[in-house]
């Protein structure tokens, strides 16, 4: 039990520490100036000293992040259920979504800022786009993943279409969609950090842009820290989530 | 013959059905002229080649499929009507059970789902008594993934039969079950049947539980399928295990199964 608690919780952090320490040892003695390479102690130091600011613009960016995440589950998950009971819907859909998905969100993203301005609305739209297609096709994949001998068994007690969506399809298909949400989360923050790299004031994908501007090393990888912290939270927040809902699953190990 | 429900009227009645898959282009037949009448509180099992479209004809025989023609009839009426009354239940071979849902509440499926489901709580106390009947008192807020396979079995019977169906069809329900398991899931399937006097139709690939538990065993030839003959077990179920008539049976079905694949 406790070498188990040794090998999953302790050895990944005793590695970082070490990787750390010998960063740190190899700035201080190359000497190398701070606007090329921060040493670890610069960046612990900006993240004390600006710990506010940073807060207030992680919030930024996890509100972008999470709102486009939910429209783009709202919307993908809908067309998800359409187009898995309707096969022509989906040959329409499919080769658009995935025409949206080859396109790179860095191309895109400056039209958004185009046409809707600089306010949250165009973060959130391209947060939704990134985060459409892995949930859509997870979705639908999920929907038609269901045991045939247990279809059966509903279709002959005469169960009807919304019966048999809601009772056995949906909740089939649970696992796919924490699959696709896992894919999801580090993309919507990818996406909101590159949709506050056109024309906005705050979060930190802003925060990055203006910091490179200013050769402020120290600023920037603190605020890839803070970009790490909402990955690995939000994460987090899905392993539970997921342990809480498809519990009934053998392989679901709540950490 | 079960005698609860004695009838001069065929309860179940397939006849002249004949059924094909179609790629578009092909049509591949699979039954061929099936004609079979199944009296009221009968238990037939239908044994043929592997193949042979058992499968499909439990299929047609719950209303999920309509036959290219003939007639699939229950009580008189054309099987989907029965099946919206939900006059019928399917065993199928693996227990299918939603591994999401506690044991009552896969059992309750039965009675929420279809038309005329019933939400009520007093349900509760319905499925807490055939629980009991199948052994399985203690384990109600048990989830599946918890149970061995025989047991969820048993929970698969009992959420069969727990909206008392007229028809009851078994899609080869012990071929994931050890021989002990076996046994006893033959036992509480007869006992539960001649409980309810239901009308059992039970597709399988082993002689030896068509012999334990049937009336009347009939024989499909190959596809496409039709019947080969059939066999009637005038022997009462608790001798069959020592009846030296039991072997001649055996022999005797077991020389038609070969024939009839030929």
């Amino acid at each position: 039990m406790i070498m188990r608690l040794i090998t999953s919780r302790l050895l990944p952090i005793i590695f970082l520490s070490i990787l750390v320490c010998l960063w740190e040892l190899w700035i201080q003695l190359s000497q190398t100036p701070s606007y090329l390479f921060p040493a670890p102690s610069g960046i612990l130091q900006v993240v004390f000293q600006d710990k506010l600011m940073l807060v207030e613009e992680m919030s930024y960016t996890v509100i972008e992040a999470l709102l486009g995440l939910l429209l783009g589950f709202v919307f993908a998950f809908t067309l998800g259920i359409v187009s898995s009971r309707f096969l022509l819907i989906e040959k329409t859909v499919m080769p658009i979504a995935i025409l949206i998905k080859v396109t790179p969100i860095i191309a895109i993203a400056p039209l958004f800022a185009i046409w809707l301005g600089f306010g949250i609305l165009p973060k959130i739209l391209v947060v939704s786009v990134v985060t459409f297609f892995p949930i859509l096709v997870n979705t639908v994949i999920g929907l038609r993943s269901v045991s045939p001998q247990t279809l059966l068994y509903m279709q002959s007690l005469a169960a009807s279409e919304m019966e048999i969506l809601w009772l056995l399809r949906i909740p089939s298909s649970i696992t796919y969609i924490f699959a696709a949400l896992k894919v999801a989360i580090p993309l919507s923050i990818i996406g909101a950090v590159i949709a506050e790299w056109f024309g906005s004031s705050h979060g930190l994908g802003s925060l990055i842009m203006v910091s490179h501007g200013n050769l402020d090393m120290n600023t920037l990888f603190a605020a890839i820290i803070f970009l790490a912290v909402i990955g690995i939270g939000l994460t987090f927040i899905l392993g539970r989530m997921e342990y809480r809902f498809a519990r009934w699953q053998p392989q679901i190990d709540s950490s | 013959m079960n005698s609860t429900n004695e009838s001069d009227t065929p309860k179940f009645l397939l006849d002249a059905v004949r059924f094909s898959y179609s790629d578009g282009k092909v049509d591949m037949p699979v039954l061929a002229n099936i004609n079979l009448s199944v009296d009221a509180g009968e238990f037939v099992s239908l044994i043929g080649p592997s193949g042979c479209g058992k499968t499909t004809l439990l299929k047609l025989s719950s209303g999920l499929i309509a036959p290219d023609s003939g007639k699939v009839l229950f009580s008189g009426n054309l099987i989907d009507i029965a099946r919206r009354k939900k006059s019928i239940a399917l065993l199928p071979q693996d227990d299918s059970l939603l591994p999401w849902k506690s044991i009552v509440e896969n059992i309750r499926l039965s009675l929420k789902i279809g038309p005329g489901g019933r939400r009520c709580e007093e349900e509760l106390e319905r499925v807490q008594n055939i629980l009991d009947l199948v052994g399985l008192t203690e384990f109600g807020n048990h989830f599946p993934v918890q149970l061995s396979g025989g047991m969820r079995q048993r929970v698969a019977l009992a959420r069969s039969l727990i909206h008392e169906p007229g028809l009851l069809l078994l899609d080869e329900p012990f071929s994931h079950l050890d021989e002990v398991t076996k046994d006893s899931m033959r036992n509480l399937v007869i006992r539960m049947w001649e409980g309810m006097g239901a009308t059992t139709v039970m597709v399988t690939h082993s002689i030896d539980d068509a012999i334990a538990m049937s009336d009347r065993i009939v024989i499909m030839t190959k596809r496409p399928a039709s019947v080969a003959g059939e066999v009637e077990l005038n022997i009462p179920r608790s001798k069959r295990i020592v009846d030296s008539e039991v072997a001649n049976i055996r022999s005797k079905v077991r020389s038609m199964l070969i024939e009839a694949s030929l």
